[in-house]
């Protein structure tokens, strides 16, 4: 090849894009939460931080940025030393409730104070938990070899969560909007890249409309909930089956409305995002993500039911074993009616049944979920002046050692991400 | 590698040095100091990068441009994605494939190694660290908590029948069943008074709350043909309390729950965790079974009941409704088995056997059999 080509090509794919482009197959993203699955199945747990990792690098790679795709620099190990060292200081704080009712089980008043402190102290834990494994998923992000990052530290966010939720708490959720876009905020303003900060200019009121329409179906819900309940002696009234309906039909109209809320406000978060003079814009559309995470829902739910079947039919089990096992699962092994000397073969099926269970749910998570959801966040942002990303220089700031132990301790971990 | 001809030697490529986020077009020459990263005009290379530090960044998968990196913050980028022969003959380990395949299986066999052997280590110490947590455990605390306890059990039990939880509680049955409760109790060495209730369902079975409360069903009654099984029974249940068996098993199911969440993180090893729990939960509940085994001849013995009545119990009891098993067979299932295989035990009473008076006059064991002649609401 000679340099008169290669300039032609780096032409080329200058003008193919400049702005987020994915290219991931769903087939390739099978394969991997397959093999994830099985592996972490056959090392009882252990693999799934370096199948996290893996699904994590497939991702970042078939992302690119202005023609230059994103790496993702994180390894199992990480993981697997974050998760050791959160489980060193978690392990005491989980013995505190069984601790306090031990020792304060005929003082309910203290016992009581014990428990809000450690509820209290679960959701800060929580919160630096979130704001730790973003940290250190920015730090291992790099694009042309140079890494983003996130400043700020755990407890200035989570005062600023502790905060604004009391607010939530004392507007009865009126407040959301400008709750959610102070939380983005401390994030957004923290985060960098290279040795450039992103900045943030949003006001919670641009997002009051959106947000009203998820609270009104609420209300409507509980004022006809209330009526009903309140009047149901008037016979006209009991008459009505029509009534009774309606309060489950808001409910349902609000998640759907929830759901649309933050799509609008992603969209209205990254119109307010700037990297030095570049601006992003995203025209996500809410019905797409709807659609997504219906079809998500449909498939577990048919894939589950499917499984079921299976292997209830292929191992022949029995009404009254199924009672069985849906004891043992709440009550565990000591529950009435303990597994007998005839139920090894039940044992065996409901083994089969969780593998299949487990690597369909995976499946669906990585191959469908995580892979659409993937390409309509890319297909939907444009970035103004991207030429500003290449502008950076490396960052002199420290990056964090180990990984998210934290989230994947207490489950906060963003889904896949 | 001196032989390499000059076309083979360079190849163009973009590259990052990781103190910018500028992409350069570069030409890569493979020298046998190792592979020099050169600008197109520039005569002095931008970086060398010897062929033994060369790794992918990326799982080779087709369509992907090729991204290598020499062990430092530098990135290179070949667009079109195949490796170049020539670079691959010096730095084999350039081959498609994941990243460090070899050892993935080394380090997931040394995983699935070390898994066991963690599990292993708190499946064997979990039962021994909470028989050595129980005697911490407050005895007040262990009758508030069979006080709270019943009624909810009750209550749960019922469900399973569809019916509302109710005691039997006919007088002279109750009179009955305190003398026989007296008598067997005094030999148990229990801690805890025994409060034994007859609960008013076809369940063929008896159960041991903490702080001495003990369940009868009246499947039982119905089903016993004679006092001393039903004394047998009571004293096997009575050595559950006085071991304090059941605040033992809530400690390890609390510990194991709790390890098999922590351990097995997301949803779908969480169902794997539930599992592994009603395993490891039943192998423990049989020795607890065993031992209530031995406790139960020790206090008919000293109460003057004779152990063929459990022996005949036993015999009857059908092995959870599967068919007859072989002995091989059966040795292998009592594993997964919370009680021991039921004609072993027959055997094991049946072997101690020597002619008694039955546990309970004739007149009593049959006011005891009519217990719920009269029935109270649980939780009332």
């Amino acid at each position: 090849m000679t340099v008169e080509t290669l300039e032609d090509s780096y032409e080329r794919r200058e003008a193919q894009s400049r702005d987020l482009v994915y290219d991931g197959a769903a087939g390739a993203l099978a394969g991997i939460a397959l093999s994830n699955t099985l592996l972490t199945l056959a090392t009882l747990g252990v693999y799934r931080f370096w199948g996290k990792t893996r699904l994590r690098r497939y991702l970042w790679s078939r992302v690119s940025l202005d023609g230059d795709r994103l790496e993702y620099v994180g390894t199992g190990k990480e993981l697997f030393f974050g998760f050791c060292i959160a489980m060193a200081i978690l392990l005491p704080i989980f013995t505190i409730p069984a601790l306090a009712e031990l020792f304060f089980f005929e003082h309910p008043i203290v016992y009581a104070f014990v428990q809000l402190g450690y509820v209290i102290l679960l959701f800060w834990l929580i919160q630096v938990a979130i704001f730790r494994a973003r940290r250190y998923r920015l730090s291992r992000t790099k694009w042309r070899a140079i890494r983003a990052g996130q400043s700020g530290s755990a407890t200035g966010y989570a005062l600023v969560v502790f905060g604004t939720g009391l607010l939530n708490l004392f507007t009865l959720y009126l407040a959301y909007p400008w709750v959610r876009t102070a939380r983005q905020r401390y994030l957004v303003q923290h985060s960098w890249f290279g040795n450039v900060k992103f900045s943030f200019r949003a006001r919670g009121s641009a997002l009051l409309a959106p947000w009203l329409l998820v609270m009104l179906p609420i209300v409507a819900a509980v004022v006809i909930g209330v009526i009903f309940i309140t009047v149901k002696a008037i016979p006209q009234w009991r008459q009505s089956d029509w009534a009774v309906a309606l309060p489950p039909l808001f409910l349902l109209l609000a998640v759907v409305m929830y759901l649309r809320y933050r799509v609008v406000e992603f969209r209205y978060f990254a119109s307010c995002t700037r990297f030095s003079r570049c601006r992003f814009r995203c025209d996500l559309r809410s019905f797409k993500v709807l659609l997504l995470l219906l079809a998500c829902a449909l498939l577990l739910a048919g894939a589950g039911a499917a499984i079921t079947a299976g292997v209830v039919t292929a191992m022949g089990v029995t009404a009254e074993q199924m009672q069985k096992v849906l004891i043992l699962f709440q009550y565990g092994g000591s529950g009435p009616a303990p597994l007998g000397e005839g139920d090894a073969l039940l044992l065996l099926a409901l083994l089969v049944w969780m593998v299949l269970i487990a690597a369909a749910f995976s499946l669906i998570r990585a191959a469908v979920y995580l892979h659409w959801m993937t390409r309509l966040l890319c297909a939907s942002l444009t970035l103004t002046e991207v030429g500003e990303f290449a502008a950076v220089a490396r960052s002199k700031a420290e990056m964090p050692r180990f990984g998210e132990g934290l989230a994947d301790a207490l489950d906060v971990g963003e889904i896949g991400f | 590698m001196s032989a390499m001809s000059e076309e083979n030697a360079t190849l163009s490529a973009a590259y990052n040095d990781g103190v910018t986020a500028t992409r350069r077009p570069v030409l890569l020459r493979l020298t046998a100091a190792g592979l020099e990263i050169v600008e197109a005009e520039a005569r002095e290379p931008l970086a060398l990068w010897a062929y033994g530090a060369l790794r992918r960044l990326d799982e080779a998968f087709a369509g992907a441009p090729l991204r290598l990196t020499g062990g430092g913050d530098g990135r290179l980028t070949l667009e079109d994605g195949t490796l170049p022969p020539a670079l691959l003959a010096l730095a084999p380990q350039l081959a498609a494939g994941r990243p460090k395949a070899g050892r993935t299986a080394l380090r997931c066999g040394l995983g699935f190694i070390g898994a066991v052997v963690a599990l292993a280590i708190v499946l064997l110490a979990l039962p021994h660290a909470a028989r050595l947590a129980v005697p911490l455990v407050p005895k007040s605390w262990e009758q508030a908590l069979g006080r709270q306890l019943s009624d909810e059990v009750a209550g749960l039990f019922a469900t399973l029948f569809r019916i509302k939880p109710a005691y039997c509680r006919a007088p002279a049955g109750r009179a009955a069943l305190t003398r026989l409760t007296a008598r067997l109790g005094a030999n148990a060495g229990s801690p805890f008074d025994f409060d034994v209730r007859v609960l008013d369902l076809p369940l063929v079975n008896a159960i041991a709350l903490p702080g001495g409360i003990v369940f009868i069903f009246s499947g039982l009654l119905d089903q016993a043909e004679s006092s001393d099984e039903i004394a047998g029974v009571l004293a096997h249940e009575m050595t559950h309390v006085a071991r304090r068996h059941t605040t033992a098993r809530l400690m390890e199911t609390l510990g194991l729950s709790f390890i098999f969440g922590v351990m097995l993180g997301d949803l779908g090893s969480g169902a794997l965790a539930a599992g592994g729990q009603a395993v490891t939960n039943l192998a423990y509940s049989r020795r607890a079974e065993t031992e209530a085994d031995d406790g139960a001849a020790a206090i008919l013995a000293a109460s003057n009941i004779d152990t063929q009545g459990l022996a005949d119990f036993f015999a009857r009891l059908p092995a959870n409704g599967s068919v007859k098993t072989d002995d091989a067979e059966e040795s292998a299932m009592t594993y997964w088995s919370s009680h021991p295989a039921s004609p072993a035990r027959a055997r094991r009473f049946a072997a101690l056997a020597k002619p008694l008076p039955p546990a309970l006059a004739p007149a009593d064991w049959q006011a005891l059999q009519q217990i719920c002649a009269f029935t109270e609401a649980a939780g009332g």
